[in-house]
């Protein structure tokens, strides 16, 4: 009898024992803070609601949506009611909710300002949104330019007036029926009631399609002058770090209007994720955690488009290694690492360094005496000399020089004769040997006016003629922007307007062109007159810096001067930060944004703080690039070992290990012409001249085109291809490059003459093409196979021909 | 709300009649065990005919009606007598096999495959050969249509003698889909809902109605003979027919075209033997009115059929498309006459001169041609200042008048001079001169009507169609009882899962204290004998000490004893770290 209580007395006590443990375990990950979104709300009409989102911040920087595991409780429950975070209005007045969470709390302000109005419904606030989340207007769909099966709409609803058009006016009679809008075409059509090349997308039951019910009752008007419209939306959690996969999180989107008021418009807006392997999104804007990494939630409401960052850590235990920052860059990409539970890699050895240092820097592989004076050198900051003396020699800006020359698209075409190009060339060199820097160079390149034979930089406006092509090539150029969307609609998933297309583009829609009295010279003229007309509106276009003001400017004034002010302007960080960029992709295979030149609100920076204090960096250099170039390369970042370990694998855009690139066209041949000792023949150069000087981007040369050197013909970073084909392949194993070379500089024979023993020559061999002396296996291998040949001098060519084939010469790493 | 349930139920009726002739045989499912073809149509119509038709018929497939759809495809039957898992019509849309069908659209509904299954089950059932002779299957059809046209319709003519219904009153007012005016009378008939809606011009009175049998009309045309009214409807993205109507009696005539689309053109030749339609499928169809069977298909247009006139003397066609092509044919064989090459918008309606010489198109570019016939050339080509012409008509005297997108509207003489202009505030869809020719009557794109005197160009008469806003409020009040927003719960709030774990992992924990607590009282009653056994050999012991023992005994009694003592101190010091350790978890 006694047993009994005993026994349960144990379990009370156990349980008792339990809840302790598990507040402890608790006190691992313990809530630090309580953040709510929004903090203040107002409820204009009867009909809103308004979502609420609750995020618990733990110690160890991940962070928990506790939206409906927290504890709600409101200063006055007649005013609204909250059910699972979502407010809505009981009648008018002002409360105070109250949430908390493990001891954390916070507060939100609530007022309902009319508890009887209903929100009128309205075709481009509501309407549209029903229209554009279930793909109506997507481009494949009704969004494409000549609409799809005979109805068109505007993509995403750029154009609500066309759309509204559209819809009730242009075949009056057939898309809706007012007298009967349960059964007109646009219904039955969208709820697959007949026969619907894309489906039934609404159901019948649902709040969309009351929503388009009640506005064909109501009549389908066009929207009222006085409604307001939307000027942004922000979308939240502003961060969202998962401990480890299989977590979720909700998102949130509001909208701003007009007139001041804000409303939530998470069940209007359409959602995607730019990284579904790291976190993916639902239609209702849940986001789940799938795998370490991070993801960009972005949100697609009316004209814009918002998002935030989701970063999903691996789930194991991690604790923070040891790590010597060399400077800010590795604090920052640290930084960065903890925040997502990487480990980097160790830092390289001194070959690779040196291996690698020198293809990034001057294009070059080092010799064997290189090699081996910096392993002998025993200072301690001896990789910080070599970075310093690579630095300063001219082909680190030959380098930089094929890197701008592509940005201004040097090459002969419309028209762009020999003389033309090579003086327009010879411009550019000049001027960047000369130690004239970035911003020098394009304010004096933009508004270029003359001869294009006295004054090369006119030849810019050469290479295309008409405004809208100028300006798309100088925002992708100078700014990393894509604006090309914007020709013809609302860019899609950028914040571009038409508006900010063709304003930017009228800094550039007064230049006059005449022909010179030499029939290749060209004079470039400010002609002071003629504006872009906005083919929507129809009205003239004013200038307006892309993303910036429309600048106060006189009639006949050159616009393209303010437009090169403002683009070199210290304040315009977005011009630093391309520069930047462009520089660290030269250096690690991989922009901070990536690709370099498609900066975009759905494509953003890896590491945004690091972009933004390159960015910064530079502009204190005053745009010297060797300056910069020196911070990265001894980064502590830059110097890892391209070797993985665990806790980095899945990493490919923070850098925590080097990457693993081949070498571009231009290097690869200059490489193999060191390595054998031979020279090219190449367009507009004296023999001998690297691949890296050609001055024309169009100039043929069958190793550089298969390799895929940039021809120049736009600007975008996508023109040079270190893509794997076919025909690199054939062209190694089989082309004159390889063993046309090897036979023609000679060196294996000149060995040999000299008396060199074959593995010394292999070693040799090894040095100069992987920058490390054979392993212990291959000598042991290589050995045996000449220790058994008749033929010496053909081996030994072999082995040549094999090292040039194989990925680790033809590779950075 | 019986409207409502006309427009999509009856959809197939007359499908249903125009088959039934063959398909009665076995059309009887009144058990539930056969299904006819009638029951499958309507099926094949939504799901499948919008690619397997007289038009385009994907893989030479035709589902549209018996018997095509027993001829099969070019891969041969699509249909095998009783054994639906060897017929791929059942077996592609079942998923069964490959390519599933419809393409890129989920599994049509359960209950649409299971018709098809057991129409095809029911077939082998039959004793006679259920490939009907195609020339039979055709006849009958033909007949069941004559039939059907010429039968008094019980449903809308109780009597016997008439047609005409009373004017179902409208929810709201809305954009007019069709509008004519009758050549000699002051009449005027419209698209109202599912019906055909007649107002007397005159006096302004709406008058009375006749019913469409299929979804809402689309396209009305009053015949030069003032007896003849033609009218096509459908359920636009499905249907399309074209019914003659009587207008002394209001019975229909005849019906014909069974279009997989609204129909968006209609006109019938003079002589009443041909009668031509268009539409979204960007093909013109001639029927003769005769056999209710299409006499010949143009296939020369790219875009949406807008308009088709036969000239005055039925020999010419002229059709016109929404992309601008306009092609003249022979009426007699399809034979093309004339392409009308130049128009850079939809063309919204063609008219001919009533010589039949002349033939005037009015086009949303903005602009009015004339093309003479003999040639097919350009005469003349002028703005109509209407930005946009949506709709032109001309008097037989030559007058004419347009009207457009800007809800202007300009008079012109027979000469073409510009005479004077009416500008509303809507836009114009209709237009069409009275039959005196003194005045016009117009329909904007919110459904107002006017009528307005032609020399003076202004309004005389506005007119609206009956309307009863209390079924709207009926309709607003059900949509918004119903919540407008759907918020979804958070998903993170995955209350019961957490509970659930939480609930676990104590129970785990509760079984192992159990075991533990089970353990220790083991031990303590093993404890407790033990010490009764160390208390007996103290009494020994004791007992021992008088000598009645040897040396050796005595020993091992003392050994014994302690070693108990030392067992039972270690039990207790493991019992006591036990019980600590667990106060520690």
């Amino acid at each position: 009898m006694s047993k009994l209580p005993l026994s349960n007395r144990w379990v009370y006590f156990a349980a008792a024992i339990l809840l302790a443990q598990r507040t402890l375990l608790a006190a691992d990950v313990k809530c630090e803070s309580l953040v709510a979104w929004p903090t203040e709300i107002r409820l204009p009409y009867a009909t809103d609601h308004q979502s609420i989102l609750i995020q618990a911040i733990c110690a160890d920087g991940s962070t928990l949506d506790v939206t409906g595991k927290a504890v709600w409780s409101l200063r006055d429950p007649e005013i609204v009611g909250i059910q699972a975070g979502v407010v809505r209005p009981k009648q008018s007045g002002e409360t105070v909710a109250t949430v908390s969470y493990q001891g954390q709390s916070c507060e939100i302000k609530i007022s309902v300002a009319s508890g009887d109005d209903e929100r009128p419904i309205r075709f481009r606030n509501d309407v549209l949104p029903v229209f554009t989340r279930v793909g109506c207007n997507s481009g494949k769909c009704h969004g494409a330019a000549s609409g799809k099966d005979g109805f068109r709409l505007s993509l995403y609803g750029y154009d609500p007036e066309g759309d509204h058009f559209r819809i009730t006016r242009e075949l009056s009679g057939r898309r809706i029926d007012l007298a009967d809008p349960e059964n007109c075409l646009l219904v039955n059509k969208a709820t697959g009631e007949v026969p619907h090349t894309g489906g039934a997308l609404i159901d019948r039951d649902s709040p969309n399609y009351r929503k388009l019910l009640i506005w064909l009752a109501q009549g389908a008007s066009p929207d009222p002058s006085e409604m307001p419209v939307p000027t942004k939306i922000d979308v939240y959690p502003e961060k969202a770090v998962m401990s480890r996969p299989g977590q979720n999180q909700q998102i949130s989107v509001f909208a701003s209007y007009d007139d001041g008021s804000t409303r939530d418009v998470t069940e209007l807006a359409v959602f995607m994720s730019n990284n579904d392997a790291a976190a993916s999104v639902d239609e209702a804007g849940l986001a789940s955690g799938k795998g370490p990494g991070t993801a960009f939630i972005l949100a697609r409401f009316d004209q814009f488009t918002a998002g935030t960052a989701v970063v999903v850590r691996p789930g194991s235990d991690y604790t923070v290694p040891e790590f010597v920052s060399n400077n800010y860059i590795d604090t920052l990409t640290f930084a960065r690492w903890t925040d997502l539970h990487i480990k980097p890699s160790e830092v390289c050895s001194d070959n690779e360094f040196l291996r690698r240092v020198y293809l990034d820097t001057i294009g070059r592989l080092p010799t064997t005496q290189q090699l081996n004076d910096f392993s002998a050198d025993n200072r301690d900051n001896k990789r910080a000399i070599v970075i310093d003396e690579l630095l300063a020699k001219e082909e680190f800006l030959d380098l930089w020089i094929m890197k701008l020359a592509e940005l201004l698209q040097i090459r002969r075409a419309n028209g762009l004769s020999s003389k033309g190009l090579i003086s327009y060339d010879a411009w550019l060199r000049e001027k960047v040997h000369a130690g004239v820097t970035v911003d020098q160079i394009v304010r004096e390149l933009l508004p270029a006016t003359g001869s294009t034979f006295e004054n090369p930089p006119t030849s810019y406006y050469q290479t295309e003629t008409t405004p809208q092509l100028i300006a798309e090539n100088i925002a992708q150029a100078f700014l990393g922007t894509r604006i090309q969307c914007a020709q013809c609609h609302n860019h899609p998933f950028d914040r571009w307007t038409m508006d900010d297309y063709y304003g930017f583009a009228s800094f550039v829609s007064q230049v006059g062109y005449k022909q010179g009295k030499d029939p290749r010279e060209i004079t470039v003229y400010n002609t002071g007159e003629g504006n872009l007309l906005h083919p929507v509106a129809g009205r003239e276009v004013r200038p307006k810096f892309l993303g910036g003001d429309a600048p106060q400017l006189n009639p006949g004034e050159d616009y393209r001067v303010a437009l090169a002010d403002w683009l070199t302007s210290p304040e315009n960080q977005g011009f630093a930060n391309n520069l930047a960029n462009v520089l660290w992709d030269q250096f690690f295979g991989r922009g901070i944004v990536h690709p370099v030149d498609d900066v975009r609100v759905s494509n953003p920076p890896s590491n945004p703080a690091l972009i933004d204090r390159l960015g910064t960096q530079l502009i204190e250099y005053k745009f010297d690039i060797r300056k910069l170039a020196r911070d990265i390369l001894n980064s502590r970042t830059y110097q890892l070992s391209s070797q993985s370990n665990q806790w980095n694998s899945w990493d490919d855009k923070d850098f925590s290990h080097a990457g693993i690139r081949r070498l571009r066209a231009e290097v690869l041949l200059d490489c193999i012409s060191q390595v054998t000792s031979t020279s090219d023949r190449l367009s507009g150069l004296p023999l001998g001249g690297r691949a890296i000087q050609v001055p024309d981007g169009d100039a043929n040369n069958y190793f550089l085109e298969t390799f895929g050197r940039a021809d120049r013909s736009t600007p975008c970073s996508c023109e040079v291809s270190t893509a794997p084909t076919l025909s690199q392949a054939l062209h190694l194993l089989n082309g004159e490059t390889t063993t046309g070379k090897i036979e023609e500089g000679g060196l294996i024979d000149q060995w040999l003459s000299e008396g060199v023993p074959p593995m010394q020559i292999v070693e040799t061999v090894y040095m100069t093409c992987y920058s490390r002396k054979p392993t212990e296996m291959e000598s042991k291998a290589i050995e045996l196979q000449l220790s058994q040949s008749k033929e010496v001098r053909q081996d030994l060519v072999d082995i040549f021909w094999a090292v040039l084939n194989s990925n680790e010469f033809i590779f950075n790493h | 709300m019986t409207r409502r349930c006309r427009s999509i139920s009856l959809t197939f009726f007359f499908a249903a009649v125009a088959t039934v002739a063959t398909t009665g045989s076995y059309a009887q499912d009144t058990a539930g065990t056969t299904v006819g073809f009638d029951q499958v149509q309507p099926v094949l119509r939504k799901r499948c005919v919008t690619c397997h038709n007289i038009d385009e018929t994907r893989g030479d497939l035709d589902l549209s009606s018996l018997t095509t759809t027993l001829v099969g495809s070019n891969a041969g039957p699509v249909v095998v007598a009783g054994k639906p898992l060897e017929s791929t019509l059942y077996t592609l849309s079942a998923h069964l096999s490959e390519p599933a069908m419809p393409p890129n659209s989920p599994k049509i509904p359960a209950r649409e495959l299971d018709l098809i299954r057991r129409w095809i089950e029911g077939m082998g059932t039959e004793e006679k050969p259920t490939v009907v002779d195609s020339e039979t299957t055709a006849e009958a059809k033909v007949e069941s249509r004559m039939a059907a046209s010429m039968a008094p319709d019980a449903a809308v003519s109780p009597t016997g003698d008439s047609a005409w219904v009373s004017i179902e009153p409208l929810m709201r007012q809305t954009s007019i889909a069709a509008f004519a005016v009758h050549p000699s009378e002051s009449l005027l008939a419209v698209s109202g809902n599912g019906q055909i809606v007649f107002a007397n011009l005159e006096s302004g009175d709406w008058r009375n109605a006749l019913d469409f049998p299929i979804g809402q009309v689309s396209k009305l045309k009053f015949m030069k003979d003032g007896n003849t009214l033609i009218a096509a409807g459908g359920v636009g993205g499905l249907s399309g027919t074209v019914i003659g109507y009587d207008l002394t009696t209001g019975q229909k005539r005849f019906q014909l075209a069974d279009e997989v689309d609204s129909i968006l053109a209609l006109d019938m030749s003079a002589d009443g033997k041909l009668v031509a339609v268009g539409g979204p499928t960007k093909v013109v169809r001639v029927y003769s009115t005769k056999t209710g069977e299409p006499s010949f298909s143009l296939r020369n247009h790219t875009d949406w059929i807008l308009a088709v006139s036969f000239s005055p003397d039925g020999l010419l066609l002229a059709t016109a498309d929404r992309f601008g092509g306009v092609f003249v044919w022979n009426a007699a064989n399809g034979e093309l006459f004339h392409p009308l090459q130049g128009h850079q918008g939809p063309v919204r309606s063609l008219h001919w001169s009533d010589s039949g010489e002349f033939l005037t198109t009015s086009c949303e570019d903005g602009k009015l041609r004339v093309w003479e016939m003999h040639h097919g050339k350009l005469v003349s080509e002028r703005e109509a200042g209407v930005a946009g012409v949506l709709s032109f008509d001309q008097y037989s005297a030559g007058a004419s008048i347009a009207a457009g997108r800007n809800g202007k509207v300009t008079s012109w003489s027979d000469s073409y001079q510009p005479l004077g202009e009416l500008v509303l505030k809507e836009q114009v869809d209709h237009l069409a001169f009275t039959s005196d020719g003194r005045s016009f009557v117009l329909a904007d794109a919110l459904g107002s009507i006017a009528v307005c005197a032609f020399d003076e160009m202004k309004v005389v008469k506005q007119m609206a169609m009956p309307s009863d806003r209390d079924r709207l409020k009926t309709l607003l009040t059900n949509l918004k009882s119903r919540e407008i927003v759907d918020v979804r719960l958070p998903e993170s709030i995955d209350l019961d899962e957490a509970l659930a774990s939480e609930l676990n992992e104590l129970k785990a924990t509760i079984a192992t204290l159990s075991n533990r607590v089970e353990m220790i009282e083991r031990q303590s009653a093993r404890l407790k004998s033990m010490q009764t056994v160390i208390d007996k050999g103290r009494e020994l012991r004791d007992l021992v000490s008088s000598d009645d023992f040897d040396e050796e005994s005595r020993s091992l009694l003392e050994s014994f004893l302690s070693h108990a003592e030392a067992q039972v101190k270690a039990t207790k010091k493991s019992l006591m770290s036990d019980s600590s350790q667990s106060q520690r978890q």
